[in-house]
């Protein structure tokens, strides 16, 4: 990017702020009508109560346990991007980590409300709250249920603060380019930066910190969260590879996230000069990466169940893949169902769509980037489904064994959330500037009056 | 008014000349601020490595981090004995998830927060230009780096003397 001067940075990046394509406008207003349906599906399970919902014994963690875990592992990569590639001085991450930082924290804002939505009583949600209360109760710190609200609260927390920490600068940007009320508005949220030394200094220490304090966190989130199903005993749950299981999924399925929402980003808003190809296709390697590592965690768990030679484990695994062991897979009176579509839907698109990424052209192709991307998500969803429903379906004793059907309400809540993070984004996009300008100037080199002499 | 900033800034489109002229007060032992659109080691290199105190926040409040996830999760088990099959009341190995998630939190929050208060602080002590030129140049935040030195009027001359030579390309007073 030498060839991109400074005052060309600011004037590209805040082009964004202007006015976009009509595009933009049908995906938002696609956004809110996903919003809406899900708004009006949890006003009417609110309203009627959680028997709406196909939850029932043994399943009690249906579509809303899927999502929270689906939303949490969506918002690993902007930390990821913003903070490890940050300490490991990977110049391909300056583009994008704003938009992956916002996308993380609008993903953890939408996993946030379903373990609250799943509650028969959302309104009691603060419960989960260590507060002094009259009836003298604490909660349980030895419960991985209050280890994931202390988990997920403080890396929602964290997020938002290397968030805004990032926009500072950006901000005060805005305020020198801007007249009238929005420079007011920008004056006031660009906290007094005045560009000054005084300032860069405790900044540039600050966000090493920032990022050093956020790399662990971005391991222990996911690690806590799978430990919700490794601590229990449930087949196919009670398992020590959940946490590096889990943390490769999550960094995977947000990665893809990434492309799914800066290919539209850079063909929007024609910031093709900055998303590059080098770029796009650097965060495809990594998706190949750690394709390769949930496979592997994948056929683990399998030889796992096999050499446990436990008959539960071994059940539990022939059911996720055939059926019920007694019969056999496309037989006559075959159980195969939803559960067994799900889980050759997440090997397909998890262990097979990527592996066209190991050619150059394709990892540099918009097209195929894009729909590797979306058959990511859609599996890592079915992954999360697959784990959580199948495995609850399957128990130790038979007799309570059952099965699980969503309701149009769960479904409608579903398809909100994706409403719900869409639409946080394409207003993001459009007032804040969705590359970081400061950084992106950081990269470039600075002009020379001798252009020989470099300190 | 200009408040109580009494000296000299200039405007520059090159690093190497911003650098050139940070050396020059440096040695000289002048009282003088940068400023830039972005953080540069280059800048920071001729400044002389100016350390940030920030590191000593972010490591006293990562450590009162643990001990509130080791004393709130112990205080609260013994306060309301909770037995769960046969775990100890007060389970180390599982309070530490606490130690470690509150030390993130308190550690980075207040690390954040130092940048703007400890910016402040040094601002007051380091006074920036408060007149109207200074304050509408909004290029610090765009394409050009600044060198404000804070100097008596009879030291002026050569402070300018020393920006023009290395391709100022404004140079301000403020008496």
């Amino acid at each position: 990017m030498t060839e991109i001067t400074y005052s060309e940075v600011t004037a590209d990046v805040l082009r964004t702020l202007v006015r976009p394509k009509p595009a933009y406008f049908l995906l938002l207003l696609g956004f809110v009508t996903a919003l809406g349906t899900g708004v009006f599906s949890l006003a009417v399970q609110v309203d009627v109560g959680i028997g709406l919902s196909g939850i029932s014994h043994p399943i009690g963690w249906g579509f809303y346990i899927t999502n929270f875990v689906f939303w949490i592992g969506i918002g690993h990569a902007g930390t990821l991007i913003s903070a490890i590639f940050f300490i490991t001085r990977a110049p391909w991450r300056t583009p994008i980590y704003r938009a992956a930082e916002g996308m993380t924290v609008f993903a953890v804002m939408t996993a946030g409300l379903f373990p609250i939505l799943h509650m028969g009583r959302p309104w009691y949600g603060y419960w989960l709250i260590p507060y002094p209360n009259s009836r003298m109760l604490w909660v349980n710190f030895k419960s991985p249920l209050l280890w994931d609200v202390f988990a997920v609260s403080t890396y929602l927390t964290i997020s938002v603060t290397f968030f805004i920490v990032g926009l500072i600068p950006d901000l005060a940007s805005m305020r020198d380019s801007t007249k009238g009320p929005r420079k007011l508005l920008y004056t006031i949220l660009a906290v007094g930066w005045t560009n000054s030394y005084q300032q860069w200094i405790h900044y540039a220490r600050a966000y090493i910190l920032l990022a050093a304090l956020a790399t662990p966190l971005v391991f222990s989130v996911h690690s806590i969260v799978s430990w919700d199903f490794a601590m229990s005993n449930v087949p196919g749950w009670h398992s020590t590879i959940f946490a590096p299981y889990f943390v490769a999924g999550a960094i995977f399925s947000g990665l893809a996230m990434v492309l799914t929402i800066t290919i539209p980003m850079r063909v929007i808003f024609g910031l093709e000069k900055y998303i590059t190809d080098h770029v796009l296709q650097s965060v495809a390697r990594v998706i190949l990466f750690t394709s390769i590592i949930v496979g592997y965690a994948y056929t683990t768990e399998f030889f796992m169940s096999w050499y446990s030679g436990i008959p539960a484990e071994r059940g539990q695994f022939y059911f996720r893949a055939f059926g019920d062991p007694a019969l056999l897979p496309f037989s006559e009176g075959s159980t195969l169902g939803f559960p067994q579509i799900a889980f050759w839907i997440m090997v397909f698109c998890n262990i097979f769509a990527p592996l066209p990424l190991w050619r150059y052209k394709i990892r540099t192709n918009l097209v195929a980037l894009f729909i590797i991307s979306i058959l990511i998500n859609i599996g890592m969803w079915f992954e999360r489904f697959n784990i959580i429903v199948n495995s609850l379906q399957r128990d130790y004793n038979p007799q309570v064994w059952g099965s699980y059907t969503p309701t149009i309400i769960e479904t409608g809540i579903t398809l909100g959330s994706f409403g719900f993070f869409f639409t946080l984004f394409a207003l993001f996009v459009r007032s804040i500037p969705a590359l970081s300008i400061a950084q992106l100037k950081e990269n470039l080199d600075p002009p020379r009056k001798n252009p020989t002499q470099q300190d | 008014m200009n408040g109580s900033f009494k000296g000299i800034w200039g405007t520059f489109a090159f690093m190497d000349e911003t650098t050139a002229v940070i050396r020059a007060l440096r040695e000289e032992g002048k009282d003088y601020s940068v400023l830039a659109p972005f953080y540069h080691h280059e800048l920071h290199d001729a400044m002389g490595h100016p350390e940030s105190r920030i590191p000593f926040v972010t490591l006293i409040m990562g450590a009162m981090g643990i001990f509130f996830g080791y004393a709130l999760t112990s205080w609260t088990s013994m306060q309301w004995v909770l037995p769960v099959s046969a775990k100890p009341i007060v389970s180390i190995p599982a309070y530490t998830i606490f130690a470690f998630e509150l030390m993130v939190l308190l550690g980075g929050v207040f690390t954040a927060l130092a940048i703007f208060l400890m910016g402040m602080f040094d601002l007051q002590r380091k006074k920036l230009p408060k007149s109207k030129t200074f304050k509408g140049y909004g290029r610090f935040s765009n394409d050009r780096f600044g060198v404000v030195v804070r100097c008596d009027e009879s030291d002026a001359d050569r402070v300018e003397k020393l920006m023009r030579e290395h391709s100022a390309e404004e140079v301000v007073r403020e008496y």
